[in-house]
């Protein structure tokens, strides 16, 4: 059955096998639109897994995926215009410059001329990128390729965001002007569903899954989460219902 | 449809972008071709000339003279070598300081004159089989008319008949194998550019993981597909003229048929070596993967097309299985248009193999090659 408008994102008992092993395990979550969505957990957790079904990569072994209204486990091919996805690896054409990887994937959507102009400005602008529009990727520091690839993500301007990881790897300001370009794209419509193992960042997502082992062990907000489990940080939350401590890494 | 022919030109615009950004691997398609064709052109010619060859002769006679006389005329032997006992005749080859010697008894002027019939042995370094049967055929051919030589001396006044064989030769009336093998080395050369070429593309993009990237786009595969191929058709045509430029103007090979059938002939043939590279590219995981199986594939493909060796002299079994060979079919159009200038209807049997095998290699890529979830 299809999800009410108001939810981007639903899944129902979603599951991933590889052979025996069970990657993703009965998955249920609900994100609405416009909220950051955050999936926390440490390595091996299923993050990653999650959203690689979630964006039609995958196919989910078990259970249902609706992307914006779409049944992604029956037809995964129907939601991909819809979504902007951000992998954990840097992905983008190392051997073609800024502008270059930007018209291609703008190119690849569909976009027309005057529209890819008109949107690959407004994203060099948006990421300051300007003037690395002709650089060559593979000469470009972590920080500004990140933000190359979430302008990548964007550039057929999707309702919905996948980023897997984004700041891994970049220092807390680049973080930080990550953020908000994040929280602006959420306060503007865009559903995001966000993966990390950064504690401080839990704080910039609206509602949060901790995955372990495959499992979704907890859900709510940074607030509702660190009053059900009466402890005054992130940190606390996950060492209770995760069984680590620090960073998932 | 619109969209797709845009999409379809984004894709191939960023290739021919990356293709040219890579100078290494630009040299590669444009300067090998040059030096391939001129350094095998040389390289590989078939013809039997010049063997080195070694005399013994035990008679020293003008008889046995003339006789050594005869091969030192020949262009298939250059005599080298003036022997003077067994023990050297036998270090000679073992060496391979010769590859034939000829043996003339002693005695040998004698018995003839006195009308018995002499033995005069050649001995042949047989390890190129090949050589040594031309060489053979040419001392049986010099020693024969020398012995006829005799018989008409022996016989003079008494009329005898003389069969002659009157040999035309079409085609290539010089029998020069650099102009049957050079059409072939241009072939060899744009199949393996092109099969590579295309092995490595979507191979790559996996290892690097923009193939990921592309999969979560609304690309479809057939576009994704012919983004990957369009532009090595493009290439491969200019590949192709760099090549056969060097043929026609560096070594003279004549062209006697029609261009059009020729490049209608390399747009099919190119449909069957892309389709293979991408059917090597979805099977391939790494690029190592990818190279090796092209590898394997090329070897098997040359052999197999009767480029050194004749197909119709290959065991049957293996001949069967040469109809699977693409390059089986091209060689053959290849060679037949430049030499002989065959026209449309000499290739029916080529067109046909041609014109299954490379649709089948390309729906066997686009079925295994999944953009869709596993
Ligand atoms: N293609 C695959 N084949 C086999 N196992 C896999 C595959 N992808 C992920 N896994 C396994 O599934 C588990 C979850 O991986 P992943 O979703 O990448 O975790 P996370 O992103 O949370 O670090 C890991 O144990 C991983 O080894
Ligand atoms: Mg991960």
């Amino acid at each position: 059955m299809t999800p009410p408008e108001t939810i981007a994102i639903e899944t129902r008992e979603l599951t991933r096998t590889f052979r025996r092993f069970i990657a993703v395990d009965s998955v249920s979550l609900q994100v609405r639109k416009g909220e950051i969505f955050g999936l926390l957990g440490a390595n091996g957790a299923g993050k990653t897994t999650t959203i690689r079904m979630l964006t039609g990569l995958l196919k989910p072994s078990r259970g249902e995926a609706w992307v914006a209204g779409i049944p992604v486990h029956s037809s995964p091919e129907k939601v991909k215009h819809r979504l902007g996805y951000m992998s954990q690896r840097f992905s983008l054409y190392e051997d073609l410059t800024v502008a270059e990887n930007l018209t291609f994937f703008g190119g690849v959507y569909g976009l027309r001329r005057p529209d890819l102009r008109r949107r690959k400005e407004a994203l060099l602008d948006l990421f300051d990128l300007k003037d690395m529009a002709d650089r060559i990727t593979s000469s470009l520091p972590t920080g500004h390729r990140q933000r190359l690839a979430l302008a990548s993500a964007l550039v057929h301007e999707p309702p919905l965001l996948f980023l897997d990881e984004p700041t891994g790897g970049i220092d807390p300001v680049a973080r930080r002007t990550f953020w908000r370009v994040i929280s602006d794209l959420a306060s503007a419509g865009v559903t995001v569903m966000v993966t990390t193992h950064y504690m401080d960042e839990a704080e910039y997502c609206h509602r949060l899954g901790i995955m372990r082992d495959g499992r979704i062990v907890a859900v709510g907000s940074p607030d509702e989460l660190r009053n059900t489990h009466q402890v005054a940080t992130m940190e606390e939350v996950f060492l209770n219902v995760a069984g680590t401590g620090e960073d998932a890494s | 449809m619109l969209k797709s022919l845009r999409i379809i030109g984004h894709l191939i615009r960023k290739e021919f972008i990356q293709a040219f950004r890579d100078h290494q691997m630009l040299g590669m398609m444009f300067i090998m071709p040059v030096i391939q064709v001129l350094l095998l052109g040389y390289a590989i010619t078939v013809d039997v000339r010049d063997l080195s060859l070694g005399v013994m002769d035990y008679d020293r006679s003008p008889e046995s003279r003339q006789l050594v006389e005869d091969f030192r005329h020949n262009e298939t032997f250059d005599l080298d070598r003036v022997m003077s006992g067994p023990d050297e005749i036998r270090d000679a080859l073992d060496r391979g300081e010769v590859a034939a010697v000829l043996v003339i008894p002693r005695g040998f002027a004698r018995r003839l004159g006195r009308n018995e019939s002499v033995d005069v042995q050649l001995l042949l370094d047989g390890v190129d089989s090949n050589a040594s049967l031309i060489a053979f055929n040419h001392a049986r051919g010099i020693v024969e008319s020398y012995s006829l030589d005799v018989l008409r001396k022996t016989l003079v006044g008494t009329p005898l008949p003389d069969l002659r064989p009157r040999i035309h030769v079409l085609y290539n009336p010089e029998l020069i194998s650099r102009f049957y093998m050079i059409p072939g080395v241009v072939v060899v050369l744009l199949t393996m550019l092109t099969t590579l070429m295309t092995g490595l593309g979507l191979v790559r993009e996996r290892e690097t993981g923009t193939l990921e990237q592309l999969s979560v786009t609304p690309i479809r595969t057939v576009e994704l597909l012919l983004g990957k191929i369009l532009p090595f058709v493009l290439i491969a045509f200019f590949v192709l003229a760099i090549a056969l430029t060097v043929c026609l103007v560096w070594f003279g090979v004549p062209m006697r048929g029609s261009w059009t059938l020729l490049v209608l002939f390399s747009l099919l043939f190119l449909l069957n070596t892309l389709g293979m590279g991408l059917l090597v590219s979805t099977v391939a995981h790494t690029q190592q993967q990818a190279v090796f199986m092209v590898w394997f594939l090329l070897i098997f493909g040359i052999l197999m097309s009767g480029f050194f060796f004749p197909i119709e002299n290959m065991p049957l079994l293996m001949q069967r299985l040469t109809y699977l060979n693409p390059l089986r079919y091209f060689m053959a159009v290849v060679r037949e248009l430049f030499l002989k200038g065959s026209g449309m209807m000499s290739f029916r049997v080529e067109t046909m193999g041609l014109m299954i095998l490379g649709p089948v290699a390309m729906a066997l890529a686009a079925l295994r090659f999944r953009k869709r979830a596993r």
